[in-house]
């Protein structure tokens, strides 16, 4: 059947191709995540002081041996504080990515095979809460239920469900179509085997892709809610609560806070959205 | 073409079929709809074989999503061994007329679904229609693929790793898993090789005898229909023009149409002649009259069939006079 | 039928596949005279489509392309920007598969092919449009006013690609290249797309490549044929010539592989394996796995294009023999 097993005549070339894309990119952003995970994990045994110990006699201090980022408005060390705060930027993120996920693929996949009402239904509900400014739907949630990590991160992770819904309704509208899944239905299979066991596999690149660009961009909403005094509250050392407790320290013409803190969460949203598009690129390649 | 049903053993059986799809409203216009199928009727007996002709917008896909029940008719019934096909969508239902019917289609590159290996799509269609053990799966898994020609490592392949040939072979193998009576072929060797096509060609008169199959064939092309089917049926704009066996409509044309597409297959030497191409399309009546060199006031209404034989016939005002001795109306229900 | 219009040298085309570059033309060699039909007839992977976009230089960056492609004399290969717009606005054009990929659908037909007139011809709107209508009557459309405000959506699959060759034949080419231009059209349009190209060769004295996968086809327009196997030419011969008498194994089994209209055959005769894929090139001889009279030779040398008399070659190395064996392959027409 196949072509006999010969030898191949034809001199192959490797061309050099920039590494930042594709398998390259995949690897460099996953290195810094784990990085990431890495610090947060080990950020008893990396941080050098109790981030929040307060030491009245050394505030908004500049670098030094003992406090190589300075410190805050209260003398806590700046770098302890940035090491610690990455375990609420990368927890937040993660129950808003792994929530949103369990709501709103299941639903999307279910409708979007089987269109009817349930679909429109959808649909309308999630143009309804399009039309909201995220932000300004979180704190409306947030307002409601007080302040703090859980509700802010459980607000975004509603804000984050329409967005997720349509990506996955999308790519399920396009994969019903093709025969194979017709072919699963001349076969007579039940609807829930041809969504789970056929469609499902085939859209979860595409799926998985904008979960993790989510969390790039979760990030963000959650620092920002923070900042607005929404999110984590104080004493929590946080990267959005060092963007806000660091506006004082600004006026003193101490940047490490802000910078630091900034530079954190630029990084990690970078990291997790080059990884998120190296994996759209692999879902849309493999095919 | 094959005998009416009154003796009760056609397999597949279609009678006055139509299907209308419906005009989409864009912008406040109106589209029109399009009646893609009209009054199709045909039979075809256990262990047969129908090749059915037609050009694009002829409704020849139609009607074969209409056989395997992928669409539903606008009126007119399709029995599949005796059974007019459930549009309920009951399980049961689905389930019985899978074992009668499948279909391999056209692009064997869209056709498995591609995170599925080979062997696990064979395997899973077992599942779900038959109670056998793993074992017995197994077994009978490495019989199709034999019986397709392929091999253990293409059995454990995903269809991207394939070439064209051996993912259309892999989809006739997952049609015969549900063990079927009829296969509908929709267009299933357009998109291959001229030398592989061969060899599929040859797969399919050979699984044919071996599984006692029953074939209706979709295709543009003429010489494959020649090869693989008993019966021919041609198709222009919804309507049937021409039916009866191949021998017969391909050595004596009767239909204007059927001429028209026999003179313009390729072949050297051909005579190259320019035909103006009009924008206008006919309504009512038949298809084929703005095209027609026969064409007169006659043919605003629809021709009924003329036998030229008792399985031979053709749907036209204008048969030649040669065929006219023998032609006789005859009213065209199976 | 004096002068050479296209003469292409041991053309040699690389793509860049997953990062390696991966031979799909591998020295190819054919001419084209004024007024001449040139039929490039190869399988998936033979590269015909590839030689046909390295001659209009349309392949994307990162393709290396070796050889000599003299159009007129002049090698195109080695022109910069500005000049290889200019031999695109007046001396070659090219046709390719989908009309509907091809063609813009937002802007009307007309609009196209003036734009061509006024850009590549620098005609004023009002000669603009007095010239695309001549040129859509060239095609034989019958109401060309019409076809003009249309826009591609409006018009059938035939219409449209007698469009494309109308703003093909507004830059006046001396040369045009088909790729598979009518494979996607049902073949009543194909016939009639078949004779315009006929017509365009022989009163614009047009050189023409038609590239096609259908040996019948090219049988149908052309002078002569290049039979392309794994990127490289296999056989080039007269037409009538090529059918009679194939003098490579691979071209006489293509012959013999496909059904024929005129009668069922108990057993086609399929070529076992399939074409090579890109970078799975034997050594060799590309085609020693498949081939019937494979010897020693042709596992390890790469045959030479040797002369057939009195006209063509072929690159085997058995053509000369004439033992029982050789003949029984190299049969000729059915």
């Amino acid at each position: 059947m196949s072509a006999a097993a010969p030898a191949t005549s034809v001199a192959v070339r490797r061309a050099w191709v920039p590494r930042l894309r594709g398998a390259g990119g995949l690897a460099f952003s996953g290195a810094v995540i784990v990085l990431l995970l890495a610090m947060a994990a080990g950020a008893s045994l990396l941080a050098p002081h109790d981030p929040n110990a307060i030491d009245l006699t050394n505030t908004v201090a500049g670098s030094s041996a003992a406090h190589p980022l300075g410190t805050d408005q209260l003398g806590r060390d700046v770098l302890s504080r940035l090491i610690y705060g990455s375990r609420t930027a990368l927890l937040g993120p993660l129950v808003v990515v792994v929530g949103s996920t369990l709501i709103a693929v299941p639903l999307s996949l279910v409708a979007g095979y089987r269109r009817g009402w349930m679909d429109s239904l959808l649909s309308r509900l999630w143009d309804a809460m399009f039309g909201f400014p995220t932000l300004l739907l979180a704190i409306a949630i947030v307002a409601t239920f007080g302040p703090g990590f859980w509700t802010a991160t459980l607000s975004v992770t509603a804000i984050y469900v329409p967005l997720l819904a349509r990506v996955t309704r999308g790519a399920v509208l396009l994969e019903r179509e093709k025969p194979y899944v017709e072919a699963c239905r001349l076969q007579g299979y039940s609807q829930s085997r041809i969504v789970f066991a056929h469609v499902f596999p085939n859209v979860s690149g595409v799926v998985g892709a904008q979960a993790v660009l989510n969390f790039g961009y979760s990030l963000l909403d959650l620092a920002g809610l923070t900042f607005l005094g929404f999110g984590v509250q104080a004493p929590t050392a946080d990267w959005g609560q060092m963007l806000t407790d660091g506006r004082t320290s600004l006026v003193q013409h101490s940047y490490f806070e802000v910078v630091s803190a900034s530079i954190a969460i630029v990084v990690t949203v970078l990291a997790f959205n080059a990884f998120g598009y190296a994996l759209a690129e692999r879902a849309g390649s493999r095919r | 073409m094959s005998e009416p049903v009154a003796d009760g053993r056609a397999l597949v059986e279609v009678r006055d079929l139509h299907k209308v799809f419906q005009g989409r409203r864009v912008f406040g216009k109106q589209a029109e709809d399009v009646h893609a199928v009209q009054g199709v009727s045909f039979s075809v007996p256990a262990g047969g074989s129908l090749g059915i002709v037609g050009e694009s917008g002829s409704g020849k896909t139609t009607v074969a999503r209409m056989l395997v029940g992928s669409e539903r008719p606008t009126s007119g019934s399709v029995l599949l061994a005796g059974q007019e096909i459930a549009w309920s969508g009951a399980k049961s239902e689905r389930l019985r007329q899978s074992r009668v019917v499948q279909m391999v289609f056209q692009d064997p590159y869209t056709s498995l679904d591609p995170r599925q290996s080979l062997r696990a799509a064979v395997d899973e269609v077992q599942r779900v229609h038959f109670a056998r053990d793993r074992a017995a799966r197994r077994a009978r898994t490495t019989e199709l693929f034999e019986a397709v020609g392929l091999g253990a490592r293409e059995m454990r392949a995903l269809p991207r790793e394939l070439s064209g040939g051996q993912r259309q072979r892999a989809a006739i193998a997952r049609a015969l898993a549900a063990e079927p009576r009829v296969v509908v072929l929709d267009e299933a060797l357009s998109a291959l090789d001229v030398s592989v096509q061969a060899q599929i060609l040859n797969l399919l008169a050979d699984l044919r005898e071996q599984f006692e199959l029953t074939y209706v064939l979709i295709s543009h092309d003429l010489a494959v229909v020649r090869q693989l089917s008993n019966d021919v049926l041609v198709m222009y704009r919804g309507q049937v023009m021409e039916s009866g066996p191949i021998e017969s409509v391909l050595a004596a044309p009767a239909h204007p149409y059927t001429q028209r597409l026999l003179a313009s297959i390729p072949r050297a030497g051909m005579p190259l002649r320019q035909r103006s191409a009009r924008v206008t399309e006919a309504s009512g009546g038949c298809p084929f009259r703005t095209r027609c060199p026969r064409a007169d006031e006659r043919c605003a209404e629809p021709p009924p069939a003329y036998a030229l034989s008792p399985t031979h016939s053709a749907h036209c005002w204008h048969l030649d006079p040669d065929d006219a001795a023998e032609a006789v109306p005859a009213s065209y229900l199976p | 039928m004096s002068e050479l219009l296209l003469e292409v040298r041991d053309l040699r085309t690389d793509l860049p596949v997953e990062g390696r570059m991966l031979p799909v033309v591998r020295g190819v060699t054919l001419t084209v005279a004024r007024g001449e039909v040139l039929g490039v007839v190869g399988e998936s992977g033979s590269g015909k489509s590839v030689t046909a976009r390295s001659i209009m230089r349309l392949l994307p960056s990162g393709t290396r392309v070796q050889g000599e492609v003299l159009l007129g004399g002049v090698d195109v290969l080695t022109l910069d920007a500005a000049a290889l717009r200019r031999v695109r606005a007046r001396e070659m054009a090219m046709i390719f598969q989908d009309p509907r990929a091809s063609i813009n659908p937002v802007k009307t037909c007309g609009a196209q092919i003036m734009e061509v007139l006024r850009v590549d011809r620098g005609l004023d709107r009002d000669a603009a449009r007095a010239r695309a209508l001549e040129l859509l009557e060239q095609v034989s459309i019958s109401d060309p006013a019409r076809v003009m405000d249309a826009y591609p959506t409006e018009l059938s699959g035939g219409m449209l690609q007698r469009v494309l060759i109308a703003i093909a034949l507004a830059v006046e080419p001396a040369l045009m290249i088909a790729d598979e231009a009518t494979t996607s059209l049902d073949v009543t349009v194909q016939a009639d797309i078949l004779a315009i190209l006929e017509r365009l060769r022989s009163e614009e004295q047009i050189g023409l490549v038609f590239i096609t996968h259908d040996l019948e086809l090219a049988a149908a327009l052309c002078d002569r044929i290049v039979v392309m196997y794994a990127g490289r030419v296999v056989e080039e011969q007269p037409t009538a010539a090529l059918f009679a008498a194939p003098r490579h194994p691979y071209t006489a089994r293509l012959l013999a592989a496909r059904p024929d209209i005129r009668a069922r055959q108990e057993r086609l005769q399929a070529i076992p394996g399939r074409p090579p894929a890109l970078g799975e090139i034997p050594a060799g001889c590309p085609f020693h796995p498949r081939c019937p009279l494979a010897i020693e030779t042709c596992v390890t040398e790469q045959p030479a294009a040797r002369p057939i008399d009195p006209e063509g070659h072929a690159a085997c190395h058995r053509m000369d023999e004439t033992t029982a064996e050789v003949r029984a392959v190299l049969g000729g027409e059915r």
